[in-house]
């Protein structure tokens, strides 16, 4: 228990992941055991987006992660969170991870909002029972009035993704992964979004927030990581690698 | 467990999803073998006439059971990537969807026996304490069809031809268990096939109890159990194997 709570929330160390090119993705069945009776083997191009990252994030900071498109920000993200797993180096998290990714894309449109909030609530790892006591709470969050009992294919974009976040933040988690700061719905449910993820890092949980808003970064964070081609260029206060970033892009 | 309640959660999403708005769900859950079960029934009996005393019901008890087997291997087949929304956005134990596909078509298969109960019923063939065996016939089916169902899902993100390939496939096994034709029409010579595949073994499982009104052969319930169990495990196997790069495939 000391250990977890002077630990880190976070540790990576020397993570390395690349993909296939996109081409040779999706392949055909029939085609592969074509390839393998002829015993041809198709090279397999990769492209590395990360080359080596080591990072580390402490209990109820926040580090930002800015960097150029395709530097790997995204990737690094969907590591945190377990979607992907490392070519070579370690992950390691401590606590329940919730992520803002995608919003929304598990919902049913033919159920309504109400059904798709335990659905979700399961999915993000609570208990039914737990989901249960929180439903209430979500929906008020959420409030989309009398929608709520409504197909979710009746919603509008901002509804959608604003039932979306409302699930995810109530989820309680102790690591937090964010890509884009969000600007879903109007100004009045941005800031009460603002408002919870300040919760959060009140109550101790960690947050990555991954952005192109330097601004945002700047704000929010406690450290900065400015990622560049797969590597960590430099992390450390946020007003300092700002600039450098900032610097850097601007020279081209 | 968290596990369970996904599993318990999805598959009520899908049969809501399924039953929602049209109080017409239950007909057309039953509506497909039901159309089939009178094709055959009118060109077997009528015209190619294969000699089964009533054989509406002999039918019934293979095609129902044959619907649930197939059809949740053809939504398994695509489950993975139907469940891309929460496969690319969260760490998500994947698995639980090619096993909603077959809960769910097993719930369809369960409200679906009540007819072939009133079949039974008006042709004078009420089944007695047999009936019973049913409960390990249906736990076995759920077991391999299970196990297929992973095999295929895991398959089926990387392949995209699956789904073509799976319903040639089907066509095939459909000719491999006594659906339309009794055991004992096969050629001795053949009959291995139907011991040895555990659809057939399953099928003549629940004509035994539903048809023939007697226990099924527990010796070749055993042995289906046991092969079950093996694909169960392979399956699972394959899928732990291929879970890891499913996000980056979809």
């Amino acid at each position: 228990m000391t250990r977890a709570q002077t630990g880190h929330a976070v540790e990576v160390r020397d993570v390395w992941k690349s993909f296939d090119l996109v081409a040779t993705r999706q392949r055909h069945l029939k085609q592969s055991l074509v390839d393998l009776l002829a015993g041809r083997r198709e090279p397999r191009p990769r492209h590395a987006v990360l080359r080596g990252v080591d990072l580390s994030v402490a209990r109820g900071e926040t580090l930002g992660v800015v960097g150029r498109n395709g530097s790997g920000k995204s990737t690094l993200l969907r590591l945190l969170a377990g979607i992907y797993s490392p070519d070579r180096g370690s992950i390691e998290t401590r606590g329940r991870v919730a992520t803002l990714l995608e919003l929304g894309a598990g919902f049913h449109m033919d159920l309504t909002g109400r059904e798709n909030v335990e659905i979700e609530g399961i999915v993000l790892g609570l208990s039914r029972a737990e989901i249960h006591r929180r439903a209430a709470a979500v929906v008020e969050f959420a409030d989309l009035g009398e929608y709520i009992d409504q197909p979710v294919r009746t919603y509008s974009t901002g509804m959608y993704m604003r039932l979306a976040f409302s699930v995810a933040v109530h989820v309680d988690p102790q690591i937090l992964l964010v890509d884009e700061i969000l600007s879903v719905g109007d100004a009045g449910f941005v800031a009460r979004c603002h408002d919870r993820i300040r919760e959060f890092q009140r109550q101790g949980a960690s947050v990555v927030l991954v952005t192109h808003d330097t601004g945002a970064a700047e704000a929010w964070s406690d450290r900065v990581l400015w990622l560049d081609d797969g590597r960590v260029q430099s992390m450390g206060d946020p007003g300092e690698v700002v600039d450098t970033y900032l610097k850097a892009v601007e020279g081209g | 467990m968290a596990f369970r309640d996904l599993l318990w959660v999805l598959t009520l999403r899908d049969l809501r999803a399924r039953y929602r708005g049209h109080g017409l769900g239950y007909f057309w859950s039953i509506l497909n073998p039901l159309l089939l079960l009178v094709v055959y029934t009118v060109v077997f009996s009528t015209i190619l006439r294969v000699g089964i005393d009533d054989f509406v019901l002999f039918l019934a008890c293979g095609l129902l059971p044959w619907t649930w087997f197939s059809t949740a291997l053809s939504v398994a087949t695509g489950s993975v990537r139907q469940g891309a929304g929460f496969v690319r956005r969260i760490y998500f134990p994947a698995q639980v969807l090619p096993l909603v596909a077959v809960l769910s078509q097993l719930v369809h298969f369960l409200v679906s026996l009540p007819l072939v109960l009133l079949l039974a019923a008006v042709l004078g063939r009420v089944p007695g304490a047999p009936l019973m065996a049913l409960v390990p016939i249906v736990l076995i089916q759920t077991v391999f069809t299970s196990g297929l169902a992973l095999f295929v899902s895991s398959l089926g993100v990387r392949f995209r031809d699956l789904e073509h390939i799976l319903s040639n496939v089907l066509l095939v096994l459909f000719f491999l268990a006594p659906i339309i034709y009794a055991p004992e029409m096969v050629p001795t010579g053949l009959r291995w096939v139907l011991r040895v595949n555990p659809l057939a073994v399953l099928i003549g499982g629940y004509q035994d109890v539903l048809y023939r009104r007697a226990w099924p052969d527990w010796m070749s319930l055993g042995l289906a159990l046991t092969v079950s169990v093996l694909v169960f495990g392979a399956g699972a196997l394959l899928f732990e194997r291929e879970r890891r790069g499913f996000a980056e495939l979809l």
